[in-house]
């Protein structure tokens, strides 16, 4: 069933509390490089305090593995601001 | 607390309509039924040293557990959609090899 057209689409769209808590899931996303371009593409845009991501690949198990691995960074970085947001700087020492 | 939902969105040459995929009724939890170790290892009495932490109670930690559902709801659905892919490939290669069969008769 695959095709050489990145004609399989998955958009996922979640929502955050702030524009901000968006934007810093999108910049921590974006820099994963996709290693067969001619095969997948995923583009991270926010829309307001939405986090929008888009996988076009060209069959259903490539979109799925994927995703699969962004969400899973996804649920990290969740977690992250969830854990360390709002909370001041602290400098470890020995 | 703000209620944080995730959704998606799939489409397909095949399909003729999006189809949504949502994070389910719930209960919603970080132990995700996909991305677990495999049966196998677990039988074999080995653990799941990188198991994620509980949900907080807080957004995003909803948010977190959502996602996990959504995970697996995506999961399953694409996993559902591969084996209908394959099921179809091994109907056509039946179908092509019944083909040539009649087209060598129709020769000789």
């Amino acid at each position: 069933m695959a095709s050489t057209a990145l004609s399989y689409q998955l958009e996922i769209n979640v929502p955050f509390e702030s524009a901000k808590q968006a934007t810093i899931a999108c910049n921590t996303l974006s820099p994963d490089p996709i290693l067969k371009k001619d095969e997948l593409t995923v583009d991270y845009t926010t829309s307001g305090s939405n986090l929008i991501c888009l996988f076009q690949g060209v069959s259903d198990r490539v979109i799925r593995v994927a995703i699969s691995n962004v969400l899973d960074n996804l649920k990290t970085i969740v977690e992250c601001i969830d854990e360390f947001e709002g909370k001041e700087d602290h400098i470890f020492s020995k | 607390m703000v209620d944080l939902t995730p959704i998606a969105k799939y489409r397909a040459p095949d399909f003729t309509n999006e189809h949504e995929i949502g994070v389910g009724d719930g209960p919603h939890t970080t132990d995700g039924k996909t991305t677990q170790i495999s049966d196998v290892v677990i039988k074999a009495g080995g653990q799941d040293r990188d198991r994620p932490t509980e949900a907080s109670n807080s957004s995003l930690g909803q948010l977190r557990a959502k996602l996990t559902s959504l995970q697996d709801n995506i999961n399953i659905f694409l996993t559902e959609r591969m084996k209908y892919a394959k099921e179809q490939d091994s109907k056509d290669i039946e179908r092509r090899i019944l083909d040539d069969g009649v087209d060598e008769d129709e020769s000789d």
